[in-house]
């Protein structure tokens, strides 16, 4: 199962409420009857993660091991100046693209 | 279409002109140019003076191959095979591929001489000017210098440099602009302006810039610019950028604003793949550190640590030592993922969690706690090898209450486990606590239900019945157990000839059944009643109701008789009143026997006894009706209730049927010879004991858990069964005891009796000497063959054969000797 904190787009600290709300947005994005596999991923995540009882066994037992994504996902937000390529890196590019040579 | 089928050279060279026509146009209309090359080819040498179509025939078979090969990406392969085409019949059909051929592979200066032969035949002159403009642009040599010096397209491309160099030397947006106007848009650059001024776009408007890439035809060759722009624009970039191939990757971090170490990150990331391992990952997040949020690195790392503990020195040197909880935590997870996977240490390692937590008082550490020794019954279910008696089940359940006592599904689950274990006291003591606990719980309530129900307390159980239907009025297991403990109190001041009270009881049962669920039982128990007290006609009044309610004569007759039966009557006494006749006689369809089914099933529910007495009337009409059945899920449910009843005629009689629709399904077979035996190992015969044991190797092999089952147990009766299974284990639970086969358990008897026969002294010597003359087993050391020959012949049980082997004898299962769950402390 992926994370269902990822999931539902919550924090680890997120309280009932807050994902509950996430959950029904999730819902409301991807109702059952449309996409019904999505729906079922949406669901389990929920049930793993609603109550703080859940959340608590989650933390305890789950053995899945991390998605990564989110954490590169988070590392990558542009810090630096924007840089626009050279003549030679755009000549280059249409090289690799026309004739297939590096 | 069917491609036809190739001949063989010689054959083709010997076929008739005429034939040969046919086949050329036939792999022609087949798209089979390869073949039809070879066949026009033929002809054209044959009668090469000919005015027919066969030289315009070959080059259309040359043309259409050419293009076959150019979509296999073999782009000069396919140039070459063109090059025939003018020879065959003086004209260059479609150059402009050609020339595309050889561009593509990279044949510049001849693609560059063809088109400049064949500049006024070009057809789609716009794509192919455009794509040696972009090699112009690229710098390829051979296209520059076969560009004459007053050409347009010499001009054009000065534009256009000057327009790619002030956008690279970053340029203000307003003096790219002016360059990019100076390419007109008719110029083969114009996708190239429209490129460059999307990316301008792109570090002000993303959205717009997206807008203007939308116009750039698929085939442009600035298409990698365009996913330049794309990536820049999209919502989750950083996921977009993976997308790209690794130079684009670069170009577009560094359109992002992406520095250096995030641009390594992004490497670093891609070379990840779809499924990096756990070290993998874990190296990623130690190589990338300084960029990450360090809690959410710390989390992921220690998630890892699971599946990859020797990046636990690293951690500790990163994110300082575990705390000792989390530590022992990872233990007990790592000892769960141990691909020798023993229960007992990873249980340990979970208990030592607990010890962790007991002396703690804040609420989440108790709850903790409490979900650890539930977590770990989960465990012990999973790896119950069926030696464990459930004390250590019910025992982490008690601990983990006394931590957290909110947990319904704990109680119950306490509460069943001592029933189960035949512990009534404390399975009616926890469904109390439970009650208490959870006073306005209708599961809770239902289960004090039962319990009160066991304890023919049927005044209490009515009253928690009454509980639930308050809290839920539409619960129908409520209702049905209300309305059995009136019936079940009427029946018991019936039989106490407590009439009026009867009455009264039946009455609130009546108030209770809904109009639409009515079963005719409680009519039933009113004519009863009504015939006790000699008041004939009003009991052939409910009688005839009751009959009427219950939905068939069939189903009539089995309430009655279950009825008069619970009363201690004889049902034949009613026959008359209940105008049902002969009952044996009755005519029954599959609903009514699927119908039967589900009565049967709530009566053992109620655990009524003696129902196999019921269907002794009824084994005409019900073998007629099973006859008729079909389906094989339906003949399963039937002989599922009757092999429950047991009633073993009709259950084999039902088998035999069930054979008949799905011969030598092990269950089925297995239902036949449990009916057939009636239900005694002993009266099973040799040929059905192999039988038997082909159907528990089928469902085994099929993983059919329910058939093995059921053969397992029935096949576990005998007194003489071996008590380790078979080599290797297979996947059926250990110990498992293997019975012996009937010929052998007979002479085992048989030696059995004459041991007891003979005086003490006598019996040992005789039995030392059946002990030494064993054949040696590859399996069982001798100790252990001559303990198990013993406990058959004289007795004992397993436990008692283990403690008195020596020490550190190994045994011939998993675990050895005290091995998982025996003996758990």
């Amino acid at each position: 199962m992926p994370n269902p904190f990822d999931l539902l787009g919550v924090a680890e600290t997120a309280d009932d409420d807050a994902i509950k709300k996430a959950y029904l947005q999730r819902v409301r994005e991807h109702p059952p009857e449309r996409d019904p596999d999505r729906f079922q991923a949406i669901r389990a995540a929920y049930e793993a993660i609603k109550t703080h009882r859940d959340r608590l066994r989650y933390r305890l037992f789950h053995q899945e091991t991390p998605n990564l994504a989110e954490l590169a996902v988070s590392a990558l937000r542009p810090t630096g100046a924007r840089r626009r390529p050279s003549e030679a890196q755009v000549r280059q590019l249409l090289n690799q693209r026309l004739t297939g040579l590096k | 279409m069917r491609k036809p089928i190739p001949q063989p050279r010689a054959r083709l060279d010997d076929l008739p002109t005429r034939e040969l026509i046919a086949r050329g146009a036939a792999l022609l209309s087949a798209q089979d140019y390869k073949d039809a090359i070879d066949v026009y080819k033929l002809l054209v040498k044959r009668e090469p003076q000919t005015e027919a179509g066969w030289r315009d025939s070959l080059a259309i078979a040359y043309l259409e191959r050419a293009r076959q090969l150019a979509q296999k990406a073999m782009h000069r392969e396919a140039a070459v095979l063109w090059e025939n085409i003018p020879m065959l019949c003086g004209q260059a059909r479609q150059p402009e591929l050609y020339i595309d051929w050889l561009l593509r592979s990279g044949q510049h200066a001849k693609a560059m001489r063809a088109y400049a032969s064949h500049a006024a035949t070009l057809s789609t002159a716009g794509e192919l000017e455009a794509l040696l403009a972009a090699l112009a642009l690229a710098g390829q040599k051979d296209v520059l210098q076969a560009i004459p010096p007053n050409a347009p397209l010499r001009t054009q491309l000065t534009a256009a440099q000057d327009a790619l160099r002030a956008y690279s030397q970053g340029e203000a947006e307003d003096a790219v602009r002016e360059r990019l106007k100076a390419i007109s848009i008719r110029s083969p650059y114009r996708d190239l302006r429209q490129a460059l001024a999307a990316l301008l776009k792109l570090e002000t408007d993303p959205t717009g810039a997206l807008a203007l890439v939308e116009r750039i035809p698929p085939t442009s060759p600035y298409q990698d610019l365009v996913e330049l722009v794309r990536a820049g624009a999209a919502g989750d970039p950083a996921r977009a950028l993976l997308a790209l191939a690794p130079a684009q990757r670069e170009l577009a971090g560094g359109l992002l604003g992406l520095d250096a170490r995030q641009l390594k990150l992004l490497k670093d990331w891609a070379r990840l793949g779809d499924a990096p391992g756990d070290k993998a990952k874990f190296d990623f997040i130690v190589a990338n550190l300084a960029l990450f949020d360090l809690e959410q690195a710390r989390r992921a790392g220690m998630a890892l640590l699971v599946a990859y503990p020797q990046g636990l020195k690293t951690y500790t040197s990163l994110f300082g030592p575990l705390p000792p909880f989390e530590a022992q935590r990872l233990k007990a997870l790592q000892a769960e993922r141990a691909e020798d996977d023993d229960l007992d240490n990873t249980l340990g390692h979970w208990q030592a969690c607990v010890n962790l937590l007991r002396h703690e008082t804040d609420p989440d550490s108790r709850l903790m706690a409490a979900l650890i020794l539930r977590y770990m019954v989960e465990l012990l279910h999973k790896g119950d090898d069926g030696w464990d008696d459930g004390s250590r089940l019910r025992d982490c359940l008690e601990q983990s209450l006394r931590f957290d006592p909110n947990d319904r599904d704990t109680y119950l689950q306490l509460a069943l486990l001592h029933k189960d274990a035949g512990n009534d006291k404390e399975y009616h003591h926890w469904v109390e606590q439970a009650v208490k606990q959870f006073p306005n719980d209708p599961l809770v309530l239902l289960a004090a239900v039962k319990t009160a129900t066991a304890r023919k307390a049927h005044k209490k159980a009515a009253g928690f019945a009454a509980r639930v239907l308050e809290l839920d009025p539409i619960n129908t297991k409520a209702r049905t157990v209300l309305i059995n403990a009136h019936l079940a109190h009427a029946r018991k001041l019936m039989r106490s000839d407590k009439y009026a009270l009867a009455e009264k009881e039946l009455d609130s049962a009546g108030q209770l059944e809904r109009d639409n669920a009515r079963t005719g039982i409680i009519e039933i128990n009113r004519s009863l009643l009504a015939l006790q007290q000699r008041q004939r006609n009003l009991g052939q009044r409910w009688l005839r109701e009751g009959v009427r309610l219950a939905g068939s004569p069939l189903l009539a007759w089995v309430r009655l008789a279950v009825e008069s039966l619970r009363l201690k009557l004889d049902p034949a006494d009613f026959r008359r009143d209940a105008e049902l006749g002969d009952p044996r006689k009755l005519s029954a369809n599959r609903a009514d026997l699927l119908a039967l089914a589900q009565l049967f099933n709530a009566y053992r529910e109620e655990e009524v006894k003696n129902l196999d007495t019921v269907l002794e009337d009824l084994e005409k009409p019900l073998q007629r009706a099973i006859k008729a059945l079909t389906s094989e899920d339906d003949l399963l449910l039937i002989c599922e209730c009757l092999h429950q009843a047991p009633h073993y005629g009709l259950l084999e009689y039902a088998a035999n049927r069930a054979l008949e629709v799905q011969p030598e399904r092990p269950l089925f077979v297995y239902y036949q010879i449990y009916g057939r035996a009636e239900g005694d190992l002993d009266q099973v015969k040799d040929r059905d004991y192999d039988r038997l044991e082909r159907a528990m190797e089928r469902a085994t092999a099929a993983k059919d858990h329910r058939a093995a089952t059921a053969i397992t147990r029935f096949l576990s009766q005998s007194p003489f069964s071996l008590p380790f299974g078979p080599k290797g284990g297979g996947s059926m639970p250990m110990p498992m005891p293997m019975p012996m086969p009937p010929k052998m358990r007979r002479e085992m008897e048989e030696i059995r009796k004459e041991l007891e026969r003979l005086p003490p002294p006598l019996r040992d010597r005789m039995l030392d000497q059946i002990l030494d003359e064993l054949p040696p087993d590859d399996e069982f050391p001798p100790e252990i063959q001559r303990a198990i020959m013993k406990m058959m012949l004289l007795g004992g049980n397993i436990e008692d054969l283990l403690d008195e082997l020596p020490e550190n004898l190994p045994l011939p299962f998993p675990g050895g000797r005290g091995g998982r769950g025996k003996r758990r402390s």
